[in-house]
């Protein structure tokens, strides 16, 4: 299938990751390894920017389950900003906005986080 | 007994024969004049001699007797035999008088001693000359007898001459022995057979050559025609005496010649031993391109390879993993310093579009004051497949002496071989690793077909059709019909998030979950609400499980159903279409009170021919070769289209509608679609 990667860009204590491509089965473990290198460097305020993000599945959506914990457990946080409609219904339909702050730009999670 | 192995060896009961006609010449005529007598002892002795080579020569084919052994032997004999003279100097002085006297008892007891002290001989020079034989045959580019057997005849010419002539022409005998010692210097050149020694059996030859020098020297010494030694040879045989001469005069020759080579050899022994361990090198080395199978025993034998054939004094090689370059294995040489190495030459540009194997110095760098130990040079090759560089072999040498071009060449040739062989080793891999996964995904299919229903129920109130298309990675869809209640017909509709064999267990752990509390409870959300309390128990987070479980009151016409994350419900109506979408999180992601806070219930009164469509995720998302999906208008006016139809031919217009989209293009995820359609007043 299509390519998927990432960039990292740090603000402060807050981490940015940056989604490209297509998220899925194949290409979840990437963005795994991600996360792993974050929580290492005990970095647990992150955002995740959706801008580029042209698909994800279920598995894509898994990923952020497995880290979600860790995170909250360590006072930090996920949050998701910028989802084109369509990504933004796939989570919709899973109930995700329940359980993760949903953002329309990068700024506002950012933002979000100074508070 | 005895006889029949004399028999069986006719050789050696020649000798014996020989030795024993001597042995009565002595005794009967020893000290005559006779020229036939002369002759006759002549003759025995020069028996003697053959039959003992014969011997000795099948002594050594038979045992395969190695060139270095054989010299070492020849030394051993020589020493032997100049023991035996001065040993024999201090009681035979009176023995050659009694040998000439008339028969006694003393006599009988001298030429015992005497035969034994001349077969002693007569075994020397025969094993010398076996000896030197064996060398001129060896390893000659042309095969040229000739020479040898020239010598052979002239050898015996010139001992038999001196018997037969004695009283004419003395010079004859003399001429005969010049010519054989011209033949003598003619077959000691060209020794070929020593380039093939190793340095150091090269050096144990240098030093065993000048010992046989010696000592042959030293023998000739002794074989002056006054001495006892030359006396007592000569009073059996004047020609085996002279024969004698001839073959110190051979091996005195033929060792100096080969002395001499072989320090002429010697500075280049190394090169040579070298150069021979790059061909077997490379030999081993093609040989282990089919040895792949063992990646880690491959990586080891190449490490090791590549620093014997360049004669360095540690190697390793790295491999290419995304931009990053890993060390792989590695001999003699600390993982500080190759990482210290690999940092200098890979990172650094130094060797930036590398083509072939380069010699860097380490020289006046600053890799080389943090490295542990003091390596000065190394050779960097790079390891390509299909032209692009995977890694590379680096050898590295310490005590300030730089690689040579040559040895550059050699790593070069060679890390083709390893190319090879590692690309093959990485083929296999792959090729093994993905039937392991195709075998795990048909165990994952069988599975998922199992779980799903094998028919669709036949009841009389409900249409009821099913289509299942499973993706080749199986997507985790499924769906199961309870019809055990009375009067109430339900069903369940999921996703499992993830692939393969593992979304296969989970789908395997719903349905059991589903096909219980389906029994225990009834209501939707209660079902759903239970199942995802169960499945906190064992469900990774990241693979939870969307769910529409649906409730059907026939009696009462009354269509109940909750939705945890899954896709919405779709009612057509007298050509009208509703979707329902209520609330509701997928199974497995929320474990607290607030998933059953956030699951809403939908009740629907049915009126005749109402249809209900149910689908997963992956009808939606079909792609065409262009990413695009097929989308929920698609999905919706296919719907629309043929919503008049039975809900067998919905579900075939609406597939068909899918394939024509995507055309062929891979189907990544698993399709279900289940149609019913309402058939009560």
């Amino acid at each position: 299938m299509a390519e998927f990667n990432t960039t990292l860009k740090e603000q402060g204590e807050i981490s940015i990751i940056k989604l490209k491509g297509f998220l899925d089965a194949h290409t979840a473990p990437v963005l795994e390894s991600k996360f792993d290198e974050l929580i290492k460097n005990n970095k647990y305020k992150i955002v995740v920017d959706f801008q580029d993000l042209a698909y994800i599945s279920s598995a894509g959506l898994g990923v952020f389950m497995a880290y979600i914990e860790k995170v909250r457990e360590n006072q930090g946080d996920i949050k998701l900003a910028s989802m084109s409609d369509k990504v933004y219904n796939i989570f919709d339909l899973l109930g995700f906005p329940l359980l993760y702050e949903i953002f329309k730009t990068e700024e506002e999670a950012i933002k979000k986080f100074s508070e | 007994m005895y006889l029949y192995r004399l028999h069986k060896n006719i050789h050696l009961t020649i000798s014996l024969l020989s030795l024993l006609i001597l042995f009565a010449v002595i005794t009967f005529w020893g000290g005559s004049n006779s020229k036939l007598i002369l002759f006759t002892q002549d003759i025995v002795t020069l028996i003697l001699l053959f039959s003992l080579t014969v011997q000795i020569k099948e002594y050594i084919r038979k045992n395969k007797i190695s060139f270095l052994s054989l010299t070492f032997a020849v030394a051993s004999l020589l020493g032997i035999l100049l023991m035996t003279i001065w040993f024999s100097r201090m009681f035979m002085d009176q023995l050659i008088q009694k040998l000439n006297s008339e028969i006694s008892i003393f006599s009988f007891t001298s030429n015992l001693i005497g035969t034994v002290y001349l077969f002693l001989f007569v075994f020397g020079t025969a094993a010398v000359f076996v000896v030197l034989k064996e060398y001129y045959f060896s390893r000659r580019t042309k095969f040229n007898p000739i020479y040898f057997r020239l010598l052979v005849i002239f050898g015996i010419l010139s001992a038999v001459s001196f018997t037969l002539f004695k009283d004419v022409n003395e010079s004859i005998s003399v001429g005969f022995m010049v010519v054989t010692i011209l033949l003598i210097i003619q077959n000691s050149l060209g020794i070929s057979w020593i380039a093939f020694l190793t340095k150091s059996e090269k050096y144990k030859l240098l030093i065993i050559s000048v010992v046989i020098t010696i000592l042959a020297s030293v023998l000739i010494g002794y074989t002056s025609s006054e001495t006892l030694h030359a006396k007592t040879l000569m009073t059996y045989s004047i020609g085996f005496y002279k024969l004698s001469v001839l073959v110190l005069i051979y091996a005195i020759i033929y060792f100096g010649v080969l002395l001499f080579t072989v320090l002429f050899h010697l500075p280049t022994a190394e090169a040579f031993d070298r150069k021979a361990e790059e061909v077997s090198s490379l030999h081993l080395f093609s040989s282990l391109i089919n040895q792949v199978l063992d990646f880690d025993e491959l990586a080891d034998t190449i490490t090791d390879l590549t620093r014997k054939v360049s004669g360095a004094d540690a190697s390793w090689f790295v491999l290419k993993n995304d931009s990053t370059f890993h060390t792989i294995s590695q001999k003699n040489i600390s993982a500080n310093d190759t990482d210290t190495i690999n940092n200098y030459l890979l990172y650094s540009g130094e060797c930036k579009s590398l083509t072939k194997a380069k010699i860097c110095s380490l020289e006046k760098t600053v890799v080389k004051t943090r490295l542990s130990e003091q390596f000065s040079s190394v050779i960097i090759s790079p390891l390509r497949a299909q032209s692009e560089i995977k890694g590379y072999l680096i050898a590295a040498r310490k005590s300030g002496l730089l690689f040579f071009e040559d040895e550059a060449k050699a790593i070069n040739a060679f890390s083709d071989y390893a190319s090879i062989a590692l690309e093959n080793s990485r083929l296999l891999k792959e090729s093994i690793e993905k039937e392991r996964l195709e075998k795990e995904l048909d165990v994952a299919r069988e599975m998922q077909k199992k779980l799903l229903p094998a028919s669709d129920p036949d009841l009389k109130e409900i249409q009821i059709c099913s289509v299942f298309i499973p993706a080749f990675e199986v997507g985790g869809d499924f769906y199961d019909f309870y019809t055990d209640k009375k009067e109430e017909f339900s069903f369940v509709i999921g996703d499992v998030a993830g692939k393969g064999i593992s979304a296969a267990f989970v789908m395997a752990e719903v349905k059991g979950i589903f096909e219980s509390l389906t029994k225990i409870l009834s209501s939707p959300k209660e079902i759903l609400f239970k199942a995802n309390q169960i499945l906190a128990r064992t469900l990774h987070r990241k693979n939870f499980v969307s769910a529409l479980y649906g409730k059907i009151n026939i009696a009462r016409s009354e269509f109940e159903f909750a939705r945890a994350g899954h896709c919405p419900a779709i009612l057509i109506r007298d050509g009208e279409l509703f979707t329902y979408q209520p609330k509701g999180l997928a199974l497995g992601l929320d474990y607290t009170e607030s998933f059953s806070d956030n699951l809403e219930e939908v009740k629907i009164t049915l009126e005749k021919n109402d249809t209900l469509i149910f689908y997963t995720d992956g009808i939606t998302e079909s792609k065409n070769k262009f990413n695009e999906d097929f989308g929920e208008f698609r999905f919706i006016d296919a719907i629309k289209a043929h919503s008049h139809k039975n809900v067998n031919q919905i579900a075939q217009e609406i597939i068909s509608q899918i394939s024509l989209f995507t055309n062929d293009s891979t189907q990544y995820d698993d399709i279900t679609l289940l149609i019913l359609r309402w058939n009560k007043n």
